[in-house]
């Protein structure tokens, strides 16, 4: 009986916790929806913007936002498939225990420490400046983590008698990667990557004083211009702009940038629902 | 005979507990060595032990040397990938790779200059009709190889080691988890190679060991209690556990009080 009611208090909790964290989804969503629909419109997509973002679109900050995206992408893949196949296959059970600590406290780190971090040590020390590749770095540093996890998560829960059943044919290191450990990841590869281009897509801590300017910045003629943004458009917007068509504005590009990370977002849960109906054959 | 394999003093550890206990022992080059003994005695580990697989173990050690051709397998200079080659092993479970049959059959040797030269398809061919399996499986080389049998998947296991070209086959147990029929193919099938390869197989069916090996070793505790020709061991067992283990006895404990 006692148990009985505790279950079902447990159970109204738990429904109540998940009802809160749905319904809050959903308010932000449709909050977001109801300002940034009006300014959505096809000039709004396709045109720069014009007088401080009270006219025109956000076209060159959506393009920022996918370029700086996919380039840290494009840096932060290869850095942490290496840095996972090589804990997987080269180092002890114990070294890779410590590597995985590294991974986690990474991931741990706020936001804004790698702007600064990035702003002193690759814009001001390595002159880089505020610029494309400046962002690109630290947004790659920043996913690097969630990327690594991911991998090393699809790698993990590959049963080790395949492994095994592969040396003991005398393959070498490299070739485990290769014909098992490389295909067996790729999965986790694209969990990671789609994760991690959904964060760097929503982070603006990082770039602001690193890679984004406001105004009068059209695309990046090469990797040491500044790249406009999406993020960096609300945030200004938001908090200077008293033009009330400005605000509408900054609504629309919240809107783009909010199905943008959604989308990414459900890829990777899309992709990682796949690999577990496939892994439970 | 040549000796192919010689432990001196060897110690296997996990942890800081000796599964085998400062093991002396040859095995010759050619035909089939049996290694015998009750469960947990430490014959896979052993077997493990001689193309270094227990090595991927956390926390696996050894003491002692453990000799292959005259050459230390833990010598620094020695390829471990060549060793793994030249002596391969087939574990107790089958344990197939997602993919075809053909998959299966050159897993470890796609990446081989020299086999491929040879045609991974003659190879297949060959290989799965030394273990009996081509006429079974000849017109479906390309279907999952989830799919077969245990008594088929552990004859594909042993053409994927023979794929490889080694000289020596360790097996252990190969016919645990099989039903009679498919076991004495494999029987049949491991005294056939035994005629041109060296064989090392682990059971713990007597009357397997008895049709099989031509040398035996009796592994109890992880020691080694007897070792040598099958025919005198089963006839004449000098140590009294092997007696008892041979003669289906449980060994005498004085401990125990005397049977009613
Ligand atoms: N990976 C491992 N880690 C720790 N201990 C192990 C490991 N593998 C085996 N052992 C221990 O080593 C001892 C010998 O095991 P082993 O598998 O070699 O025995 P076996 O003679 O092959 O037995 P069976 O006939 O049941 O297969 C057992 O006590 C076992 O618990
Ligand atoms: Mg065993």
């Amino acid at each position: 009986m006692r148990v009985r009611v505790k279950d079902i208090c447990f159970f109204s909790l738990c429904l109540m916790a998940a009802a809160t964290a749905i319904s809050l989804l959903f308010i932000i969503i449709g909050y977001i929806l109801w300002h940034g629909a009006p300014a959505i419109n096809f000039a709004f997509l396709t045109e720069g913007s014009r007088d401080f973002g009270a006219a025109g679109g956000v076209f060159y900050q959506t393009t920022g936002t996918v370029l700086l995206m996919f380039t840290a992408g494009l840096i932060a893949l290869p850095i942490a498939l290496g840095t996972v196949l090589f804990s997987h296959v080269y180092l002890g059970p114990s070294y890779k225990k410590t590597t995985d600590l590294f991974i986690y406290a990474l991931n741990g780190v706020p936001t804004i420490i790698f702007g600064l971090l990035g702003y002193i040590i690759i814009g001001e020390g390595l002159h880089l400046g505020v610029s494309w590749v400046t962002g690109s770095i630290i947004l790659a540093v920043m996913i690097l983590p969630s990327m690594a996890v991911s991998i090393d998560e699809a790698l993990s829960a590959m049963p080790h008698k395949y492994r095994d059943a592969a040396l003991v044919l005398g393959l070498g290191r490299w070739h485990l990667i290769r014909t098992l450990l490389l295909p067996r990841s790729l999965p986790g590869v694209l969990t990671g990557l789609f994760l991690g281009l959904a964060r760097a897509a929503g982070e603006t801590a990082a770039i602001m004083f690193t890679a984004t300017a406001f105004s009068g910045v059209g695309l990046p003629r090469g990797i040491s211009e500044p790249v406009a943004t999406l993020q960096t458009h609300i945030l200004v917007l938001a908090g200077e702009a008293t033009n009330p068509r400005a605000l509408t504005n900054a609504w629309g590009a919240a809107l783009i940038l909010v199905t943008l990370v959604l989308a990414l977002s459900l890829t990777a849960m899309f992709i990682r629902r796949q690999v577990r109906m496939e892994a439970e054959i | 005979m040549s000796e192919l394999f010689r432990l001196t003093k060897t110690s296997l550890y996990f942890g800081n507990t000796p599964v085998i206990h400062e093991a002396n022992l040859t095995i010759k080059n050619g035909g089939i060595t049996c290694i015998i003994g009750p469960s947990g005695a430490g014959k896979s580990t052993l077997l493990r032990s001689l193309n270094r697989m227990n090595d991927l173990i956390a926390d696996f050690h050894h003491k002692g040397t453990i000799m292959y051709n005259n050459r230390d397998i833990y010598d620094k200079g020695l390829r471990l990938e060549g060793l793994r080659r030249e002596v391969g092993l087939v574990f107790q479970k089958p344990c197939l790779f997602p993919g075809s049959i053909h998959d299966n059959v050159i897993f470890g040797i796609r990446h081989i200059r020299e086999k491929k030269k040879e045609g991974f398809k003659v190879i297949a061919e060959r290989t799965l009709k030394a273990v009996g399996l081509w006429d079974e499986v000849h017109n479906r080389l390309d279907s999952p190889a989830i799919g077969l049998s245990e008594g088929q998947a552990q004859r594909l296991a042993i053409a994927r080691a023979l794929a490889v070209g080694p000289k020596t086959l360790l097996l252990d147990e190969p016919t645990s988890s099989l039903d009679h029929r498919s076991a004495r193919a494999i029987e049949t099938l491991v005294k056939e190679l035994g005629r041109t390869m060296t064989i090392v197989i682990v059971t713990h069916k007597l009357e397997q060991a008895k049709a099989l090996a031509d040398d035996v070793v009796f592994i109890c505790e992880g020691k080694i209690c007897e070792a040598g020709e099958a025919a005198n061991i089963f006839s004449h067992p000098e140590n009294i556990e092997t007696r008892c283990y041979i003669e289906g006895s449980p060994p005498l404990d004085p401990t125990l009080p005397y049977p009613e």
